[in-house]
Order: structure tokens, then sequence, then C-alpha cells
């Protein structure tokens, strides 16, 4: 009660303008903005904490069942309408010569094929490649078995290196997709040094090194990326390119004339897809072999019947690029 | 109404204000949501204003995990010792508002020392931030600068203890030599308690943009959907923890110091040697394979390429934008709290300042292994048993460098201009 005698020994006006400013300083707007928190979702949330360990995962197929041969899927990316033209870039201090040019976030051919648009099995299912009988991974997809091969035989997916290349201050592959059991050599084929810096987030593993003049380094990723990331080099900061790593090699990214095949996927169970574009980030709504159809978040979903051959043709709206 | 004088006014203020902060106020201090980030993913993934809606599930399973600034939690995880390397007294002495226990020993630490410049939340964005250049670290996501062990690596206990000790010169950041061990200890630990936690944040929010409309990070109708999502969340947070515990492991080991070195005086055997490596070290820096030149510049002082952003800034400030982008994304962000980007400055070298420290060992690890979450990359190193005409460098390569760039604040062009004679002035 002390506490009170000291202020009201003051003025009114002294108090009221200082207890104005307490409330003021209590209950700010931010606190608002700042999310509340639910004792209802915590107390349920801290009941299933105190176990320690988490959920076993269920395994791949028992969610999945069991697959009952292969098939292919394939198709094309078409742009309906002006999707945003690329935009010059400014280099800034560009001693090194760059030749000029333009962002690559939406690139599309003369008759709006798209290009780099990344579609990748999202599920985990098991490499079993190796196996005698592989039900989820083909043994066309063994890296091991493969080894021997001249590399233009292959499929990048198929090899057990792939090359990500830098030419005219530029990443050749905009959209660059391989399997986290492979290794990437990364090269630079200008004639000064470039430092290539994998953005990763998930389990791949980080990445920053410099790349001398006609020089390579060879990278190891150790783990997989759930979403693309970015590829960039701080002595030419507008240099941007897109990645992503999978286990499985069911991911494909569309080709110059919007194409794009995935050989030998599992048929007879469901798979969850995801159709990702950079400009456009997730495909959403799209017409699927003429018929409109909501992708929610990118998810496609396909159940494929031994020995088909999946196509989807596929128009993206300009919109979508907004 | 006339307001009445300053000094009879500050006095009941100040009571009213030491009765909020007793426990005036009928809330607890919360931690801040990370606004940017959440909002950075809605400009991706969602409809303007969508990403309000998960604020309340943020916060509650981030409160079930953490707890909050004056209870912290150590959340047990599936596969991982959290205990181990969270202790849970320690946090509670660096946590809390500041305070004596019944030993008269000082606790809340962390509000005491940090929090005015690194926030409550570890965000970087207290009080005094916006008036620091550099800003202050904000720890959320994960990624420290000075430390012994690979890019992507956490940085070991040791590391930050080294920043605690030393401070980070060239920068508003203090050494906290005087508070004793256990203190410091306490500090480390509720930082990386802060950085886990911010890190798991920042996962969630990325989370965000798998879920369908109107879907929630854990389903709650079904027991075993919501087991199911509750054990997921878990295992981000086990993900980032692991990190934390296998740093002590990652630690760049030192193999071998330069030849000719006498390792019982830590210095060159002979200056003709030292000097040999300077000049090693010199062609390095301009050289095609370290390349240093391209960013410190012809001169060293740090102007070769200037206009790249750190990887705080780049959150919310995507490659190839326009200054004008920039401005624009720069309203919208400081708006929800982060701090204005600046660029990023590679560093002068001719000052012998080196935040990471000037001991040779420090300049080492910047070069050998990059400075995470800056443009400073990492240098290319000749694999073992490489054919000479491999391109890297080599151990000794790199000591020449570590040599070189040490040198660099001793060299004539690097001391201040030398008088001149018409600037004198005579005294009256």
């Amino acid at each position: 009660m002390k506490r009170i005698t000291v202020t009201m020994r003051t003025s009114t006006t002294g108090l009221l303008a200082a207890v104005v400013l307490a409330v003021a300083g209590c209950g700010s707007p931010q606190t608002a903005s700042n999310g509340a928190i639910e004792s209802s979702l915590v107390s349920k949330i801290d009941a299933t904490l105190g176990g320690g360990g988490g959920a076993v995962a269920a395994s791949a197929a028992e969610t999945l069942g069991t697959p009952d041969g292969w098939a292919t899927i394939k198709g094309r990316f078409i742009v309906r309408g002006n999707p945003p033209a690329g935009t010059p870039i400014s280099m800034g201090e560009n001693k090194d010569m760059c030749p000029p040019a333009t962002t690559e976030t939406v690139v599309v051919g003369p008759g709006g094929e798209l290009r780099n648009v990344l579609i990748y099995l999202e599920d985990d299912i098991p490499d079993d490649s190796a196996e005698a009988e592989p039900l989820w991974t083909h043994a066309d997809y063994d890296i091991a078995k493969n080894a021997d091969k001249p590399a233009d035989e292959l499929l990048p997916q198929q090899r057990a290196e792939v090359e990500f290349d830098q030419k005219n201050c530029r990443f050749l592959d905009h959209m660059f997709a391989f399997r986290s059991n492979q290794a990437m050599k990364i090269l630079n084929s200008d004639p000064f040094g470039h430092n290539t810096n994998l953005e990763t987030k998930d389990k791949a593993r980080p990445f920053n090194q410099t790349i001398p003049a006609g020089g390579s380094v060879v990278y190891e990723p150790g783990g997989t990326e759930k979403r693309p990331f970015p590829v960039s080099c701080a002595i030419h900061p507008w240099m941007s390119a897109r990645m992503i790593i999978r286990e499985n090699p069911y991911f494909a990214v569309s080709k110059e004339d919007g194409t794009f095949e995935i050989r030998n996927v599992p048929s007879g169970v469901k798979l969850g897809f995801r159709v990702w574009q950079e400009g456009a980030e997730y495909l959403e709504d799209v017409e699927l072999n003429g018929e409109k159809t909501t992708w929610s978040k990118g998810k496609l979903e396909l159940q494929l019947d031994d020995g088909e051959v999946r196509n989807l043709d596929v128009v993206v709206d300009a919109s979508a690029f907004e | 109404m006339s307001f009445p004088d300053w000094a009879r006014v500050k006095r009941p203020m100040f009571m009213i204000g030491l009765l909020c902060f007793a426990g005036g106020c009928s809330q607890e201090p919360t931690f801040r949501l990370n606004n940017v980030y959440l909002y950075v993913q809605e400009a991706k993934f969602g409809e303007q204003g969508s990403y309000n809606a998960y604020k309340n599930e943020l916060q509650s399973i981030l409160v079930s995990l953490f707890g909050t600034p004056d209870e912290p939690k150590v959340p047990p995880l599936p596969d991982v010792d959290t205990a181990a390397l969270l202790d849970l007294d320690e946090l509670q002495v660096a946590a809390g508002p500041v305070r004596l226990d019944e030993q008269k020993r000082a606790r809340g630490l962390y509000r005491e020392h940090c929090a005015h410049c690194h926030g409550v939340s570890g965000d970087g964005a207290g009080p005094t931030a916006s008036f620091l250049n550099p800003y202050p670290r904000d720890f959320r996501k994960g990624v420290f600068k000075f430390k012994s062990t690979p890019k992507g690596e956490k940085p070991t206990h040791a590391d930050l203890h080294r920043t605690l000790m030393e401070g980070i010169p060239g920068t508003a950041m203090p050494s906290f030599r005087l508070l004793d061990q256990p203190d410091r200890d306490a500090l480390i630990n509720y930082v990386m308690y802060l950085s886990i936690r911010g890190e798991v944040e920042r996962k969630l929010m990325e989370e965000l943009g798998e879920l369908d409309a109107g879907e929630k990070l854990i389903r709650t109708e079904s027991p075993e959907d919501f087991a199911e999502d509750v054990a997921y969340i878990k295992e981000i947070a086990a993900g980032i923890v692991s990190r934390w515990i296998d740093a002590p492991s990652r630690v760049t080991e030192i193999t071998r110091g330069p030849t000719q070195w006498d390792i019982t005086t830590s210095r060159y055997e002979s200056e003709e040697a030292r000097l040999a490596a300077i000049e090693h070290g010199r062609r390095l820096f301009y050289g095609e394979i370290a390349n240093c030149v391209k960013c410190h510049g012809e001169s060293a002082l740090g102007d070769g390429q200037t206009n790249d952003y750190d990887d705080w800034a780049k959150d919310f400030i995507p490659p190839n934008v326009t200054p004008a982008q920039v401005q624009e994304l720069s309203d919208k962000y400081t708006a929800l709290g982060a701090l204005p980007p600046r660029n990023i400055r590679p560093r002068n070298l001719r000052r012998g300042v080196f935040r990471g420290g000037r001991r040779p060992i420090d300049i080492y690890w910047r070069v050998r292994n990059g400075i995470d979450g800056s443009p400073m990359p990492a240098a290319l190193m000749k694999p073992d048993g490489a054919p000479p005409e491999a391109k890297g460098l080599t151990e000794e390569d790199l000591w020449a460098l570590v040599t070189y760039v040490r040198n660099l604040e001793f060299e004539a062009v690097s001391r201040p201009p030398e008088h001149l004679v018409e600037n004198e002035r005579l005294r009256p």
C-alpha cells in the first residue's frame, strides 16, 4: 500500500498521464499481430510430448501399397497469354565484362512452351533398385550397375555424377534436379573465377566455394531437399538458379520445348507429385488435357497402370506468373 | 489544465512503470513472432492476409516446445539428447527478468546483457539495434559467422565462447570477459536455445506452403492425425538439435602450420621465410584460384563487389530486383519488424580489424571455410593426391594467404596519409 501512498501525493494529472503511458506500454497492438497462445492446444501438445520419442513413421510400403509394374509419365507445359518477359539484369560494377542478360524467372518459347518446370515425386519411396526384383525404384536407376556405360547413353538420373556448369556469368541449367546418391561436378567454363553458393535448406550439405576459371569441384549432397533452393554467385550476384535434390529418380525439368518425360515409374500405387516453376511457385490452376484442374499447392496425385504412358498436356494461364 | 512539472510526474511514472514491470501487466512476456519470415512465405505461397490465421497455432506450438521468455522449456525429442545440449538449469539462469536468487546471484542474464541489442526473442532487433552498424545478429536463422566448422555446420560451444570473450572487433559487440565462467556458459546455452527455437519457427513457417487452404499444421480432429503431426514437428526440431550436437565433431582441425614455422615461438623461422610467405600470399590474393581480389578489391580496401546482401537480408530481397523494388520490399518488411537492409561490404583488410579475430587460426578458418551467412566463399582446396596441375589451394597456400592478409595493415599504403605541409597551422 506504500506504493499507492506515494502516487497519491502527486497531482492527479500526473497520475493520469502516467497511467495512460503505462497502459499504452503494456497492451501494444503488436500483441495482436503476434498471435495468441491457445492454452488448450498447448496442453494437448504437451500431453504428447512427454513420451520422448516421436511416433514411428509407417513404412512406405504400408502407406503406399505395393506396385505392380512400371509406367511412363510424359507431357508438355504451355503458357496461354503473355507471361512477364525477362527483365534486363543490372550488373553494376562488371569487371569481368559479362555479356548482357535478362532474368530467367519465366522462360517461354515462341509457342508458349514453358521451360524449367519441375515435376517431382514428393512421397518417400524405398530405394530398392539394387535388389533382385525392385518394386519401387526400377533397376535401370541403379547407379552402380550403370557405372561402366558411357554417360551419353544414360539418363541424368542413372549417372554416378552429373554436371552443373556456368558460362557467360549464367548457370547453364536454371532449374536443376539430381539425386542425393549422385555426385554433382560443378564446372566453371568462364575465363574468370566464380563462386557457387548452394543455399540448401533441408538435409543436403550447404556449399559455397570458389571455382577458378576452367576449374571444377565435386559436391556430394549427403541428403535430400524437400523443396527447390536458390543457387547464387557472390562475385556476380545477379547469377541465379534453382536446384532440388531427391533420393528417388522420379523427377523431370521441362525442356526448351516445354516437354518432359519420367520413365519407369512404379504403377498400381498412388503417387504424390509436385509441380513447381520459379515464377509461379507451385502450379495450381491449370488445364490438364483440356480440362480445368486445380492442383492444390502444386500437388498432383497419379495412379498409373502397368505399361501405361500417361500424357500430361498442361496449359498454364499467364496470370499464374503475376 | 496545466501539465505538472517533470519533477513531480516522474516519480509516480517510475513507480507505475515498476509496478508494471513487477507483474502489474497481466501478460507474461512472450517471444515475438517472426512476422517477416511468415509474410515472406505468404508472399510466395498464399493469398495476402491468409497467413494471419496461422499465428495462434505457431505461437502455441512454439510455447509447448520451448516455453516462454520467463519459463524456458527443453523439449524431449526423438533420437537426440536435447537435455545434454540445453541445460535447463543454465537456461533458467539466463532467462527471465533481471533479478537476484536467494544466494544473491545475478539471474536473468540474457535480458541484462544481451536483449537490448539482440532482442528478447533473439531476433537481433532489440531497442538499440537500428542504431548499430552492423546490426546485432538475429539468432533465429541458426547461422553464425565466426566459428571453426565448415559452411552449414553449427558453431561449437567454444566458438560462441570465443565471441563472448573477445567481443567482435569493429562492431558494437563487446567482450564479456568480466562475467564469471558459469554465467557465460549459461548465456551460450541460452543463445543456442533461442537459435534452435527460432529455426524451428522458420521451418514451421516453411511448412505452411505445403498446406491446403484451411488446413492446419497440427490436425486436431483425430488422435492419430494429431499424433502424426506432432511427431513430424518433433522430427523437424530434432534435426536442428542434432546439428548442434554434431558441431564439435565437425571442427576443421589444423593438420599443419606453414613450413619454416617455429612452433615454440609462434613465428616464422626467419624474416626471409616470412617475407616469402607474404609474397606467395600476395600472388594468391590476386590470382584466379583464391580470387580474393574480386570482392576485397585491387586495393584490399573491400571495394570490389559491394552491392550484394547478407543471407538475413536475402530472406526478403531476392536477386535481380531493381532499387525501386528493394525500397518497396524494405518498406513492407521494416513495417513488420525487419531492419532496413544494407549492402554487405567485403572486409577492408588494411585496417587490421578482423571481426572473427586476428589470430592466424581465425583467418585460416575464414579463408578455408568461408563465412556463413555472408557471400564469402570457402577456398577451393586441392584434394589429397591430386596431380600438380589440378586447381586448388594447398595448406601451404592457405597459410601464405593468412600471413599476407595479416600483414596488410602494416604495409606503408595502409597507414593514414602523412601530414602535409599545406595543412600545417601556426599556433597563434
